[in-house]
Parts: C-alpha cells; structure tokens; sequence
C-alpha cells in the first residue's frame, strides 16, 4: 500500500498540474501583494487555520504542543488545526487531489522533494513575500542558509523550513580499533572514509565497513558532496525549474563508484531502502561506518551499547563549492481560496514554527536540526548540545554547508518519480549485476524521460 | 475400558500393541505421512513465525529490537502504551468497525443481487453484463481514486463514514464469486420455489443463499478483510482523527527518519488480532468456499 500511495502520489500530482496549468506560471498565487497584519485586524471573529502535516510519531506530538500554545497565545483570534494526512507522499497525493477539488489547507507541512512541484503548482505565497509583508515576525536571515537555500527558487524563499536534517557519518569507534585504525583517523573526505571501510573489512572478520540505506537521497548527497548539479540548468535553482538530470558527470561517476567499489567487493553492507534497517545493522556492530539522516540520531542512541561519533558527511569536491543537501519539510502558505485574513494568520502560525522558541523545544523533542540560527543564543540550547555531540554536530554541518547551487539539490517537479526510477539501476550496479557506467547512463536516461513528461505535463 | 483396569505396565503395551498393530499402515503410507506432516510444520512456521515476530517486538525494549532477539528474557508493554498514547486507536478501531460492516453489507447485497439476476432469470444481455462486471476486475484501483474523490465530495460526504464506503458498496469479485457459486446450485430447486409462487428476492434470500453459505462466507471474508485493511482511501477521504480508521493511526505510528520498530509492531498488533480472529473463525468457510468456486 505504502508504495503504490508514493507511485500515486506522483501520478496524482501531474493530473493535478494539467488541471492547473494557467496558474502554474503565476507563482504568488495572489493578484496583489501578500496580506499583512493589517488583513489579520480586519477579520471578523477566530480565523481557523488547517494545518496539514505527514508527522508522525513522537514529531507529531512535539508539533501539536507547538500548536497547543499557539492557540492559547492567539485565543479568540487564531486558531490552528493541525491534521496528520499520512506519510509525507500520501500528504502530497491528497494536497494534489485538494487543488483540483479546491479544497487546499490554509497551511501546507511537505517534504523536501515536494518543492519543485509545489513551486509549479502555484498554489501558494512565497515565504519572502509574506515576511516581507508582515515585519517583526520572522527574520529570514536567521534562517540556517542550507536551508534557505534549498527551499528558493530564483532567489526567493518559498516556504519556511520547519524540521530539517542533514545526512551524516556515523562511526563505531569500538570497530574502527579492532582494525587497527588510531582514535584520530581523519574521515572528512570521502577518499578517506572509503579506505577506512576497506581497512575494517580486511582486519576485522565479519564486520562491514560501510552501509547506506538504498534509497536515491543517498546518490543525491554524494553528487552535491562532489560539488555538482544533480540538474540542469543549475539545478533548477536561477531560471526555471530543472529541465535534466545529470548523473555522468566525472565527479559523479567518481564519488558513486567509489561507494559502489565498497558494495561490489564486499566492504559494504546492504540493508536496503529503510534507513531503519541501517540502524539496526549499525547497532548491531556489524558495520564501521553508516550514511543516515541526522533525524535518525535519537533511534541510534537508544539502542547503542558501544562508542560511536556522529561526524558531518563526507565531501569528495571543494568545500566551498560541495556540501550536502539538507532534507525534511517545510511550511507553504496557501493562497488561491483562502482569504487575506487566513493567509496572514497561517504566516503567523508558520513564524512561531520557526521562531527561536519553537525551533528549541522542537529539535530536543525530535532531534531536528533547529533552523533557526538564534537558537544557539538561548540560554538552554548550549547544554543540551554539550548533552547531545550528535545534534552538534549537525548544526556544525548546517553552518559549514555552503548556500551554493550544488548543495541546493535539485528543484523540480518530477522530483518524486526521478527518485524512484534512478533507484533501480543504482541497485542493479551496487548488487555488481550491472556495470556501473551503464547503470548510471539507464538511470540519466529514465531520469530525463520523467523530468520532460513532467514538463510537458506542466506546459513548461 | 479393558486396558484402563489392568494392573501392569507391560500388558498395556501388549494390549495397545495387538489392538494397532493391524491397523498400522505400510512404510510407503508412514513415509508420506511424515512428508505431509513435515510439509505442515514448514507451512505453520512459515505462515507463524512473521505473527510471532510481530507480537515479540510489540513487547521487546528498544535495545533487544536492535539485537533481533528472538527468545526473550525481558518484556514490556510500553511499547503498547506509546502507541495508544500516539493514536486514537479506541475511536479509529470503532470507526474501522463500521466501515467494515457497511462496506461488507453492502458489497454482499449488491453482489447477491447482481449474481442472482445473471444466473436464474434468463434475459438477454446478461453474458454481456457479466463481462463487463468481470472486466471491472482489471481496473486499478489507483486510476478511480480521483473520480471517487471527486463524486463523493461533490455529495458533500467528506469526512463521514458513508464516504468511506461510498465507492466500494458494489464490487466485481465478490459477484464473480456468488455467481460462480450460484451457477453450481440445482436450478430444479430455483424452479420449485418459483413455482411455489416465491418472489425473486424471497427466492434469493431464503432459497439461493441458504444454499451456498460457504461462498457466501468467503466472499464475507473477502469483502471484511480488504474493507479492514483500506488505507488509502480513508487517509484521502477523512480529514478528522476521530473519523479515520485504524491503517491510516498505524501509519502515525512510523516516523520519517528514525522509526521505533518495537511502537509500529505494537501498533500492528492491536490492528492484526481482529483480522486473525477473523480468518481463524471464518478459516473453515473460507477455504471450503474458495474450493467449491471451482467449476466442477
């Protein structure tokens, strides 16, 4: 079910745009410029905003407490219903199924690679506009720059990030000894974190060096850590949204193969396309190192018995042009359909998500990367982080990651089914049925027949 | 009762010996005895192991969920109690109820209707009829969703139980399958009773489905099991937790990048127990009437 829901999500999304077209290219969504406190006092009586998110779990009660004292803060004024639509790519499916029925929340939580599509879809304010528009409720400067990033097409942002992570290297000290490798073995490129898997997987009997979950984010992150476009042009970042994918550039080519070399010669673990099945095996203790989400840090430390480091990810480019890509979701204000008054009181509920405050109590509860940069500044926040070297690590990534085109990722539309078609013949090359060369050609070329059926689908 | 009141052991061996030993079959007979017995201990494990791993981690700490523990030595139920604490189970499984009631009345009657009507009244057409219903099995259900969502919330049902079940009161399988059973029923009772002056419907539901009680059951089943375990449909059509069902609170349960695998087994626990109390119940019904579709 789960995965005819993601297939579905996808498809429902380009019937979604075809019925939409028009208003695809209108990306304020609004004749006029956005609503600002003013409209809010206008309004007669509470403004209900619906708040549809894909939390679940122990983020879905952090974020309904946020939402809880919002509600007393605004009582009589605001009120936010926040409804969980199942996992972020059924949320997607049933925003696209609510443009058509023009049913659409006032306030959108969706994930990373919904962006592209979401920006098409025309359905929403920009962040930038709405801020601009309402001053003194939330400083995009103190937004994390990787985030803001990822989430601006031509330089503006578009929704407000909301719960960010970041892939990073975990590391099992306890193994790294075993083969022999001193405390201080650098692992800041991927050259070195490559050699120190080969190194496990020789010295120490049974152990994996490395292990990734099989899943596209992965092949993603080791092109920006290489410093190039996913996309083309510019990863959908400067003009338009993304018009083809790359995945044969030598620097690509480079970085996935030498990954790839680790799975084909037994150095490195498959677990397959569940990140929590990584964790299990990095539990375990049967592999050295693993690629995972920062989000994952709180399930890593409940069922570690041994050392281990959360370091940031591995570059393979220049670190002034390499860096990953954040993931998570973000908050999209939603305009055609919902009234001034609505739209300014959904960009209040999205600025306290994002404030210093919220940001806090959230990341400890969650484990979520604040986005918010004064969040260092409170007075708590220094000894939770001396409490958690992993969420430090995150946010040392967060701050080192520069805000340039590759780390950005790539911003289109066929997000969602170029994810799922590059999958394949990766997992084809890394199982060694498949020359790598020919695997990345298959998966390019599938890749670019989803972005130009998007496109067309799109009238782009 | 002979051998209950003899005093010592070796004569009931010696008792129990020469009453068997007749009895006792060949080697070749033991032989495949042992294979069917073999072959069924595999089948169980096979089909028991994936429930028993499901109801363990329900019940393990995180730390024993990550070493894959199999025999236990602590258990817990706070696995169990983070769930309910998440998700409106209580609410979600009432609702579930329901809809699986609605939906499973409602695809029983209509398809009790349909396949009465192309098996005993002859009319023309109704080969016709019946390749059309059979041909609605080759539509994916994912290329209705939008239709359906469109239809039901253009009669304003969003958000409410008949919507839910809206699309799925009538069927193509669960027709396929009366129809099927009907067909092998003996048309000379039909006839009687409509001779007798019995109407179509007092035919239908005092005759014809008296008669074909097990597929009648196993078309139940069918309908019961696929309405408990929509997900989709609920998820895209309800927008209050308290008017979901029970799949869509499980979904709740896992999180995006660090899922608790021991809270989504609890979870899945609690929504498995009605579906295998169900198909252990019905099991008898269920395979007698998937054997007797058979064309014989």
């Amino acid at each position: 079910m789960r995965r005819s829901a993601s297939v579905l999500a996808a498809v429902v999304a380009l019937t979604a745009l075809s019925g939409c077209g028009d208003n695809g290219k209108n990306d304020t969504g609004n004749s006029g410029r956005a609503p600002g406190p003013e409209a809010l006092k206008a309004a007669k009586g509470p403004v209900t905003v619906t708040l549809w998110h894909g939390l679940g779990d122990t983020n879905a009660v952090a974020l309904q407490k946020l939402v809880d004292r919002f509600n007393a803060q605004h009582r009589g004024k605001i009120e936010v219903k926040a409804v969980y639509q199942g996992q972020y790519p059924d949320v997607l499916a049933k925003y696209t199924a609510a443009i058509r029925d023009k049913s659409t929340p006032s306030l959108l939580l969706s994930y990373d690679i919904s962006t592209g599509f979401l920006h098409d879809a025309g359905q929403t304010v920009p962040a930038q506009d709405l801020a601009e528009a309402n001053p003194g409720t939330l400083s995009l400067d103190d937004i994390r720059p990787a985030a803001r990033n990822y989430y601006s097409a031509q330089g503006k942002l578009m929704a407000v990030p909301f719960n960010t992570s970041m892939p990073m290297l975990y590391v099992n000290d306890d193994l790294l000894k075993k083969a022999g490798l001193p405390a201080n073995t650098p692992l800041n490129t991927l050259d070195q974190v490559v050699a120190a898997a080969k190194t496990v997987h020789r010295k120490v009997p049974k152990a994996g060096g490395l292990v990734q979950p099989f899943d596209t984010w992965w092949i993603e992150q080791l092109t920006a850590a290489a410093g190039v476009p996913y996309c083309g042009p510019d990863n959908g970042r400067k003009g338009s949204t993304a018009s083809s994918v790359k995945l044969t550039s030598p620097q690509q080519r480079k970085a996935i193969g030498a990954v790839s070399d680790l799975y084909t010669s037994g150095a490195g673990l498959d677990t397959g396309e569940d990140g929590s099945n990584a964790v299990t095996a990095f539990q375990q203790g049967k592999v050295a190192m693993m690629f995972n989400s920062s989000g994952a840090a709180g399930k890593i430390k409940e069922g570690a018995d041994f050392p281990y480091r959360a370091l940031p990810y591995p570059l393979s480019g220049p670190a002034a042009t390499s860096g990953p890509v954040v993931g998570g979701a973000a908050l999209w204000v939603n305009g055609p359909g919902h009234g001034a008054a609505e739209q300014a009181a959904s960009w209040q509920v999205a600025a306290f998500l994002a404030s210093p405050a919220s940001q806090e109590e959230f990341s400890r509860a969650t484990g979520y990367a604040p986005i918010n940069k004064k969040v260092e500044a409170l007075p708590g926040q220094q000894k939770t982080l001396a409490a958690r070297p992993d969420l430090k690590a995150v946010i040392d990534q967060f701050n080192k990651t520069p805000a340039t085109t590759a780390a950005a990722g790539c911003l289109t539309g066929a997000m969602p089914t170029v994810r799922a078609d590059v999958l394949g013949p990766i997992q084809s090359a890394f199982a060694g049925k498949t020359p790598l060369d020919t695997a990345l050609k298959n998966a390019e070329s599938a890749a670019n027949r989803d972005i130009d059926r998007y496109r067309e689908q799109a009238g782009q | 009762m002979t051998v209950t009141t003899t005093p010592t052991r070796p004569t009931v061996t010696e008792a129990t010996a020469a009453v068997r030993r007749p009895r006792r079959p060949g080697p070749a007979l033991r032989a495949r005895g042992m294979v069917r017995w073999l072959w069924l201990v595999v089948l169980t494990v096979v089909v028991g192991f994936p429930v028993y791993v499901t109801l363990l981690t329900g019940l393990l700490p995180p730390q024993e969920v990550a070493h894959g523990t199999l025999l236990p030595t602590r258990l817990t139920l706070d696995n169990f109690r983070e769930a309910l604490r998440n998700v409106p189970f209580g609410q979600q499984y009432v609702v579930s109820v329901l809809v699986t009631a609605l939906q499973t009345g409602g695809q029983l009657l209509t398809s009790s209707l349909a396949a009465y009507a192309l098996v005993f009244p002859r009319w023309r057409g109704r080969a016709v009829a019946f390749a059309v219903i059979v041909a609605t099995l080759a539509i994916p259900g994912e290329s209705l969703v939008i239709p359906n969502y469109e239809l039901v919330t253009g009669l304003g049902l969003r958000d409410s139980l008949l919507g839910i079940t809206l699309p799925f009161l009538a069927a193509g399988y669960p027709v396929f399958l009366l129809r099927q059973a009907f067909l092998t029923l003996p048309r000379e009772v039909w006839e009687a009773a409509r001779l007798d002056g019995c109407g179509d419907l007092r035919c239908l539901f005092l005759v014809v489905l008296p008669m074909a009680r097990p597929q009648v059951t196993a078309a139940t089943l069918w309908s019961a099991l696929a309405a408990w375990n929509g997900y989709f449909w609920p998820l895209l059509i309800t927008d209050s937790p308290d008017r979901r069902t029970v799949q869509v609170g499980i979904s709740q349960l896992v999180n995006a990048e660090s899922t608790s695998p021991g809270v989504i087994y609890a979870g899945t626990t609690l929504v498995l127990l009605p579906t295998l109390l169900l198909v252990i119940v019905g099991q008898r019904f269920l395979l007698h009437g998937l054997a007797r579709t058979s064309p014989r």
